[in-house]
Order: structure tokens, then C-alpha cells, then sequence
């Protein structure tokens, strides 16, 4: 009797385990994809009626395909990136999107498969270079880096690089021009300074768990500020190491320890965003 | 591989087999049903479809899909298996030969990948040993314990002529259920299914990129995988001591490379979202003791 309760056990908890694959990651067989091509960017959109949810027109598709483009061409040359793969976008419907991405109000990115998948927003917004974006700078940023730089990130380095490049952080809406566009980094740090909410590079590298918005622009910010007064290829020599070893490296690379830049950018925060 | 090509493929091998069976079947006819004490070796012969996907949903439950890299490759599975006593021990080694990557974008399309350059294959050494659960009619049900060493390989050249070099060791165990069941005489239905933990500790991987401007990058990663596989076949007596066996497994295999030895999510270096679906073709020689 004993043996046959154990046995029947022994088969239940197989069961559940045999489930497991699929219950872990299931498949997603939606072959539905339109394929465009331009440059170095392949963008899979839709087909029109797919789902509830509108799906990209041509002028969309083209204009995603140009920004897209222009924001590779913008990051590989202006950080220095050996990069030439192509890049596939996958744009999911706003509708499926949060089941099948995790998220409908963005997306990532896959550096391994030089891929990004994105919520198609329906609305655009104003980047800083002046452009009707749909997918915007950011992920696009976290690929190249990602395969160039390396996976063994700070999350100083990587958010910064991307908001750095991006110039921006999120939206907003300009009632002036009565419009969506991005909120800058400037914008940001000036919000921050005012709620004292500046944070230090010692911060940044011991404090990831910091909010998005606070956490974001303000790593954004001494990316941006290293990438000005220093040499660009240097920087990028602190993107695949440990917070111990990005300071370690500071001499070699700028020639001036860590506590020094950080007093040189504290002193250049409170000389340019002074509280208001 | 499509269930319909399979079931074709096993039809075809059973009405080849058709005239030597109806000999041997009289040959045999007085043969004992249960054989206590026996060795067993066999090896088999396989074709199979490797797929990697992507993690389109990196939150659990996962989502994968595309792109994808694909693989069709050859392999061998040689297999021993004894029974002293009560226990059934069973010993096997799995090569899957190098063979060609391409990617799929999800459309048939490979914009990724050199397949030229690029390569995959995989080695796995098993132990599992069966014990008798029950007997219905001419059903045997078996429970065990199953333990593998899995090593991998993948090289992926992109077209861009970025190198990626993946390789890792996996020491795993997990439970295992069997059955099989014998009709007309000369066939055994044999189904067994087997589900292995690859935990951190006894899992290294390897994760090397090159793209000819700057250096190597060399990072070290450890695999925290699952992996579900179960095999049906069906064997033919052909002689007194020998049968034929043609099958298919399919294997599923998901996890992760973290960069901290953990079971926790910290730094993914890279993602396991593996399926392989497998036939095979073989020769069994069984020996009572």
C-alpha cells in the first residue's frame, strides 16, 4: 500500500515536471511578419489588419527605417564601435505586445542576435536631433555597446552610454510647440538639482537600485561630461569592468583618480544647474 | 521535423522489415517473455533539427522565438545497458557532429549568419538506471534517476564577420519514467522520458567575442538550465539476440548564462532556448545471461 502511494507520487510529481519546458518559455509561432529593409536596419512590422491594434503604415515604416539608420550610423561613429552587423527590429502591435515582449510601452534589446524588439506606440515624439521618433535612440544604443563593449556592465556605464547618446531621458510634452518630444538631459538635472536629487559617480557605482528617473539622467549626465573632456576610446575601456576596476582605472586612462573627476563634475553640476 | 514526415519514416522502416519478421516470429515463438538477468548494447544512427531561439519575453513565464539558429546535423548514440538484479542500469554516449549554423528571421530568412564559417555540435554522456514500477498486461512501467554530462559547442560567424564563440560543460541530474511494451512477439514499444537540472557549481561556459578590431573579449558565464527530453521508439526482433530500433526524441532545453555562479538572474551573458528534434536508426544486440 505504502509503495503504491509512493509510486502514484512519484508519478504526479513527474508530470508536473514533464510540463516544465513549456510552462518555463513557450514557443511563439506568429510567422506574421512584414519584412522591410534599409541600410543596416531590417524592420519586421505587422501585416495591416493583424490584430485590434493598428499596424505601421508605409510612411511609418519608412520613417522608423531612416531614424533608425541614422541613430546606428550616429552611435557606431560617434563612440567609436567596430559595428557593421545589421540590425532586425521586430515591432509587435500595441495589443499583443505586453503579452508577447513583457511590455507595451517600450521594449530591448538582444545584443547576441543583434536584434531589438519594440511596442509599435502609434504616436511619435520629438527626439533631440529634431526627428519624428517611434523607437527612439536608446535600444538601439544598449545593442551596439553591448556586442562592441561587452556584457559584463556597471549599470552606470550601460544607462549612461545610452541616455548620454540619446541625449534624453523619457518624454514630455512641450505646450509651447504643443507637442510630445524628449525630455533632455539638461531639463533633467536642472529638475533633479532643484529636489536634491543630484547624485554623486560615487553614488552611481555603489547605488544602482536607484529609480529610472533619477538614476538614468544622472549617469547620463557624467557620461556625457567624460565624453567632453575626454578621450572617447578611454571611456569605453571602463564599459566591461566592475565598479572596483572602473575606479582602479581612472589614472591610467584620464590621468586624474576617480576623486578627482568626480570633484571636477560636482563643481561643473553646481556651476550650470544652479537651483532655481 | 514535421510528426507526419516522422510517422512515414517509422512506417517505411516497419514494412521493410515485414518479411524478416514473419521468419523470425516462428523462430521465436516459444521464447521466454520477461528476461531477468541481460546485457544489452546498441547503437544508433541519427539525423536531427537544432533550433536556438531567442527570448522575445525575458520575464517568466519566457517567451522565444525569433530569430533563430538553425542547425540540421548527423549523430551517434551508443548505448549499454545491464541487469544484474532488480535495477536496470543504462549507459549512453550522444555525439552530434559539427555541423552548419544558419539564422531564421522567422520568415525563412538568414540575415545574420556566414554558414559557412559557423558551426555547432554537442557531446553527452548518460547514466540512469530504471527500477519496476508496475506491470499491466504487457505494459512495463519503470521510475529511475537520470544524470547527463552535456558539452556544447557553437560558433556563430556573422556576416559582418563578428565572431562569437560559446562553449560550456553541464553536470545535471533529475528523474526519469519509462515503459515499454511488448506485442506480436517481436515489438517493443519503448517510450522513456527524462528531465535534468543543470544547476550553477557544476556548469561552466566559456562566451568569447572577436571582430578583428579590438581584442578578443573572453567572458566566463554559468549555465542554469533545464532540460526535458523524451524518446519513443519501436524495436524489431530480427534474429534471436538482435532487433532494429527506429525512434525520435525531442529534446528542450532552456536557461541562462549568468555571469555570478547563482540559480538567481544577475548579469545574462547569454540565454539557452534550445530544440532538438531528433530520428534515428539503430541495431540492438541483446545478450542473456
Amino acid at each position: 500500500m505504502r509503495n503504491k502511494k509512493i509510486s502514484i507520487l512519484y508519478i504526479l510529481t513527474f508530470l508536473i515536471i514533464s510540463g516544465c519546458t513549456d510552462f518555463f518559455a513557450s514557443l511563439d509561432k506568429h510567422k506574421d511578419w512584414e519584412v522591410n529593409e534599409a541600410g543596416n536596419i531590417i524592420l519586421h512590422t505587422r501585416p495591416q489588419d493583424f490584430s485590434n491594434s493598428q499596424s505601421p503604415d508605409e510612411n511609418t515604416i519608412f520613417t522608423i527605417l531612416k531614424n533608425q539608420n541614422f541613430y546606428y550610423y550616429l552611435i557606431r561613429d560617434s563612440l567609436k564601435l567596430g559595428y557593421s552587423e545589421k540590425v532586425l527590429i521586430y515591432l509587435f502591435n500595441h495589443d499583443e505586445a505586453l503579452e508577447a515582449i513583457g511590455t507595451n510601452t517600450g521594449g530591448y534589446s538582444m545584443s547576441e542576435r543583434s536584434t531589438i524588439y519594440y511596442t509599435y506606440l502609434l504616436a511619435s515624439y520629438v527626439d533631440v536631433y529634431n526627428r519624428n521618433a517611434y523607437i527612439g535612440c536608446h535600444e538601439m544604443a544598449h545593442l551596439l555597446t553591448h556586442r562592441s563593449l561587452g556584457n559584463n556592465y556597471t549599470r552606470m556605464m550601460n544607462d549612461g552610454y545610452a541616455v548620454a547618446i540619446s541625449g534624453s531621458f523619457g518624454r514630455t510634452y512641450d505646450e509651447i510647440e504643443e507637442r510630445v518630444v524628449a525630455r533632455t538631459i539638461n531639463e533633467w538635472m536642472q529638475f533633479h538639482s532643484n529636489n536634491n536629487n543630484i547624485l554623486t559617480p560615487e553614488q552611481l557605482l555603489n547605488e544602482p537600485e536607484r529609480p529610472d528617473d533619477v538614476f538614468c539622467p544622472n549617469a547620463g549626465a557624467f557620461i556625457s561630461y567624460l565624453w567632453q573632456n575626454y578621450d572617447i576610446e578611454n571611456v569605453n575601456k571602463l564599459f566591461n569592468v566592475s565598479s572596483d576596476e572602473i575606479i582602479s582605472l581612472f589614472p591610467t586612462q584620464f590621468g586624474k583618480t576617480f576623486d578627482e573627476i568626480s570633484d571636477d563634475y560636482m563643481k561643473y553640476l553646481e556651476e550650470t544647474y544652479s537651483n532655481e | 521535423m514535421k510528426i507526419h514526415n516522422l510517422i512515414l519514416y517509422i512506417s517505411f522502416c516497419i514494412l521493410t522489415l515485414q518479411p524478416k519478421l514473419a521468419f523470425v516470429q516462428e523462430e521465436n515463438a516459444v521464447e521466454s517473455e520477461d528476461i531477468n538477468n541481460y546485457r544489452s548494447f546498441s547503437i544508433h544512427f541519427k539525423k536531427l533539427e537544432y533550433a536556438s531561439y531567442s527570448t522575445i519575453k525575458p520575464d517568466f513565464p519566457f517567451i522565444i522565438g525569433y530569430p533563430s539558429f538553425n542547425s540540421n546535423a548527423l549523430g551517434l548514440d551508443v548505448n549499454y545497458s545491464f541487469k544484474p538484479k532488480k535495477l536496470i542500469h543504462n549507459f549512453s554516449i550522444n555525439a552530434i557532429l559539427p555541423s552548419r549554423i544558419t539564422s531564421d528571421n522567422g520568415t525563412g530568412n538568414n540575415y545574420l549568419i556566414n554558414i559557412d564559417k559557423s558551426s555547432y555540435n554537442r557531446y553527452e554522456t548518460r547514466y540512469y538506471f530504471l527500477n519496476k514500477l508496475w506491470n499491466i498486461y504487457n505494459v512495463n512501467f519503470f521510475y529511475g534517476f537520470s544524470s547527463s554530462a552535456l558539452y556544447e559547442n557553437r560558433i556563430l560567424h556573422f556576416l559582418s564577420d563578428d565572431l562569437i564563440r560559446q562553449e560550456d560543460i553541464n553536470f545535471g541530474i533529475g528523474p526519469v519514467l519509462s515503459l515499454n511494451w511488448r506485442f506480436l512477439k517481436l515489438f517493443t514499444l519503448n517510450a522513456e522520458g527524462h528531465y535534468l537540472i543543470f544547476l550553477p557549481y557544476t556548469c561552466y561556459g566559456r562566451y568569447s567575442f572577436d571582430n578583428n578590431i579590438t581584442e578578443t573579449r573572453v567572458d566566463n558565464y554559468y549555465p542554469v538550465t533545464y532540460k526535458s527530453f523524451w524518446d519513443i521508439s519501436l524495436d524489431a526482433k530480427i534474429f534471436k539476440t538482435t532487433s532494429l530500433s527506429a525512434g525520435y526524441r525531442n529534446t528542450s532545453q532552456i536557461g541562462y548564462g549568468n555571469s555570478k555562479n547563482s540559480i538567481i538572474i544577475n548579469n545574462i551573458i547569454t540565454s539557452k532556448m534550445d530544440r532538438l528534434n531528433e530520428i534515428y536508426l539503430g541495431i540492438n544486440i541483446n545478450i542473456a545471461d
